[in-house]
């Protein structure tokens, strides 16, 4: 799935780096229109390799949730262009962009990631169900998964019998289970005690290592920004400073 | 399947108000066919009554008697072999009417007589059962010069049973007629006019009486099922010579009643209106309030991949659950109603003043269940609960997520 045709427009010396890229920002703004313009992204370029694990840090209102939500194509930028696996999202439709959302996304929220009338499986399960993966392969890849993340013993529990930790947990599994190209989580650990934060963070870091699944994670936790392989610090919209780990 | 598996548990979810949801649900369903099997009683009991008191199901007469019924209204009746192979071979009397001048020492009134072959004449309508006091017509030589008496009519004239009534009228001929009967019994229909103002005498005198010979004003026939009546119009219709002989169904002998009967249905239709507006307006609410709890549940699916129109089955699967579960509760509400008014009739005497000239004294309605009535009620309630909570559904299916995302 790489976009051929985006490469004429490169310069020379970036087309390795853009091919090796999962997602691409290109000059992206966001400009919400309300009583007064409010331009939560301005004018953003980056890119999130594959197999990156890759932090995305900044005070509250710098424009984290904004840029996961244009990764993820919810949202439309006002200016500039996105390309998730060489795709150009602004190219693509509601219902196109639904379908990569399934097969090519996974995402972990703040709270409130799971179903309340669904059991931790089943929660698990309902992406595979979307996908339209057959029983026997769902039941062993649910399976599979929670052996991984040691969820097991929560299979039969439903979100309000379960810790926040627990559901944070079934909902990395939610999100990893359909084998997307890329997790976005949004400030997973915001809710959870230290300890708890920890346990999280290292599991999504080992799925980082063993899948090479590409992660991005809005955060102020330290503890995030301290595994992650690149943090870029926002204020404002604009990237304030970017770290990288080598 | 998994859609199907959170419809359900999300209506078990809240189940104070899916309950409540429910119950309005069932009372309206029930509400429609209890109140629609009642109104069906009613129409096939007036229908009934009606023509078993004196109409019949069909009736013969020579050309313009029901619009114009003199003397002069006369024909010869058909063959009985003709009558009697009619489809469903249905029972028929000839009858001759007349009106006529009653005298006692007393008072004269005017009154309908009605001539009447007695044996035939107790097949068809209740006249035979409805005697009071004396006894019915027979076709004894003695009882030639016999008659019954309304029971309104016999106190209006101060008789007693034995006593002699003097009838006059025009005969056929232009000659003045009169002649003495017996009263041998007294009769009350329930039919106030007939109760008020009819006198029945054997055929035979009343033939004579208006110099008819053979001549009679009406042929009186009853289907064994009232389905076959039109089969028995068109048979008769195929017999008789239109220019000089009229076939005419009850429902032309009486438009009244199908007005009557009309304007029920009418009224039914619109309670049936009512009662679903109110179901799908109680369903509605509930969905919305359900799904503005959901707000973040609907945001998390739309956000990975789930997409509208899932959600849309989602919300109005739930609301069909809820329809099915009102469904199944109205219908045993409904059982146990019908039981009761099956059991208890609803009297309709105060009622029945206005239409006591088609119900006679059989006021109790029973409920008469049509399945093709139950199936309706129950379709258009269910139809109505889920195509109402498309509003509330495409709400949920159309929010922004990423407005959601914001506020989780
Ligand atoms: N849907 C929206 N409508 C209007 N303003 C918004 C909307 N979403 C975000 N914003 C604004 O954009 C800025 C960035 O918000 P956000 O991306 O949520 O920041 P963060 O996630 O870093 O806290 C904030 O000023 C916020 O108020
Ligand atoms: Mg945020």
């Amino acid at each position: 799935m790489k976009a051929e045709g985006n490469q004429q427009t490169n310069f020379p010396g970036t087309q390795k780096k853009e091919n090796d890229s999962l997602v691409v920002f290109r000059q992206v703004s966001k400009v919400y229109d309300g009583q007064y313009a409010v331009r939560a992204v301005v004018s953003l370029t980056l890119a999130v390799r594959r197999g990156e694990f890759f932090c995305l840090a900044g005070p509250s209102g710098s424009g984290k949730t904004t840029v996961l939500n244009l990764m993820a194509g919810l949202d439309r930028p006002s200016r500039g262009s996105i390309f998730l696996d060489g795709q150009e999202l602004n190219a693509l439709n509601g219902h196109d962009l639904a379908r990569l959302r399934l097969f090519k996304v996974g995402f972990v929220f703040q709270e409130l990631n799971l179903l309340p009338v669904l059991t931790a499986w089943e929660n698990i399960e309902f992406t595979l169900l979307l996908q339209k993966v057959p029983a026997s392969e769902r039941r062993q890849r649910v399976r599979e998964i929670m052996e991984e993340l040691d969820l097991l013993d929560l299979a039969n529990r439903k979100p309000a019998a379960m810790s926040g930790g627990q559901q944070q947990r079934v909902a990395i599994a939610r999100a990893v289970v359909g084998r997307p190209l890329l997790v976005l989580a949004d400030e997973p650990t915001a809710n959870l005690d230290s300890r708890t934060a920890g346990r999280l963070i290292e599991l999504m870091h080992r799925l980082n290592q063993t899948h090479g699944l590409t992660f991005v994670i809005a955060t102020h936790d330290q503890q995030v920004m301290e595994q992650a392989h690149r943090v870029l610090h926002l204020r404002d919209g604009q990237i304030e400073s970017e770290f990288c780990r080598s | 399947m998994t859609f199907l598996k959170i419809s359900l548990r999300n209506v078990a979810r809240n189940a104070r108000r899916t309950t409540l949801t429910v119950f309005i649900v069932a009372l309206g369903l029930a509400t429609l066919i209890i109140s629609n099997a009642l109104y069906d009683g009613f129409h096939e009991k007036m229908v009934a009554n009606a023509v078993r008191i004196f109409m019949g199901h069909l009736q013969i007469h020579a050309r313009g008697f029901h619009a114009n019924p003199t003397v002069e209204n006369c024909f010869l009746p058909l063959r009985e072999d003709v009558l009697k192979s009619a489809p469903g071979s249905p029972l028929f009397a000839r009858r001759v009417l007349f009106q006529a001048l009653a005298s006692t020492t007393a008072n004269s009134l005017g009154v309908m007589v009605v001539g009447i072959d007695p044996e035939a004449e107790r097949q068809i309508t209740l006249t035979a059962r409805s005697i009071v006091s004396g006894s019915y017509l027979t076709t004894q030589p003695e009882d030639l010069r016999s008659c019954l008496v309304g029971e309104q009519l016999f106190r209006n004239l101060h008789l007693q049973l034995g006593e002699k009534i003097i009838l006059m009228a025009q005969a056929r001929d232009g000659s003045l007629a009169a002649d003495a009967f017996r009263v041998k019994g007294v009769c009350r229909t329930g039919n106030p006019e007939m109760d008020r103002s009819f006198v029945w005498i054997p055929l035979k005198m009343a033939q004579d009486f208006l110099a008819y010979g053979e001549h009679i004003s009406e042929i009186v026939l009853l289907a064994r099922n009232s389905s076959q009546v039109p089969a028995i119009k068109n048979y008769l219709l195929q017999h008789t010579d239109s220019a000089t002989t009229e076939v005419l169904s009850w429902q032309e002998v009486a438009p009244d009643i199908v007005q009557m009967i009309e304007l029920d249905i009418a009224m039914q239709r619109i309670l049936m209106l009512i009662i679903s507006v109110i179901a799908a307006m109680a369903i509605m609410n509930t969905m919305l309030m359900a799904i503005q709890e959901r707000y973040p549940e609907f945001g998390v699916l739309l956000a990975i991949g789930t997409t509208p129109l899932q959600i849309v089955g989602m919300v109005v699967q739930e609301s069909f659950y809820i329809g099915l579960l009102g469904l199944a509760a109205g219908l045993a509400l409904t059982a146990v109603a019908s039981i009761y008014f099956f059991w208890h009739g609803v009297n309709l005497a105060s009622f029945a003043a206005g239409v006591a000239k088609f119900i006679g004294l059989d006021t109790t309605v029973r409920p008469l269940i049509k399945p093709g009535q139950v199936l309706a009620s129950c379709l258009t309630v269910l139809a109505a609960a889920t195509v109402t909570s498309l509003a509330p559904a495409l709400k949920a299916a159309r929010m922004d997520p990423i407005q959601i995302i914001r506020h989780i």
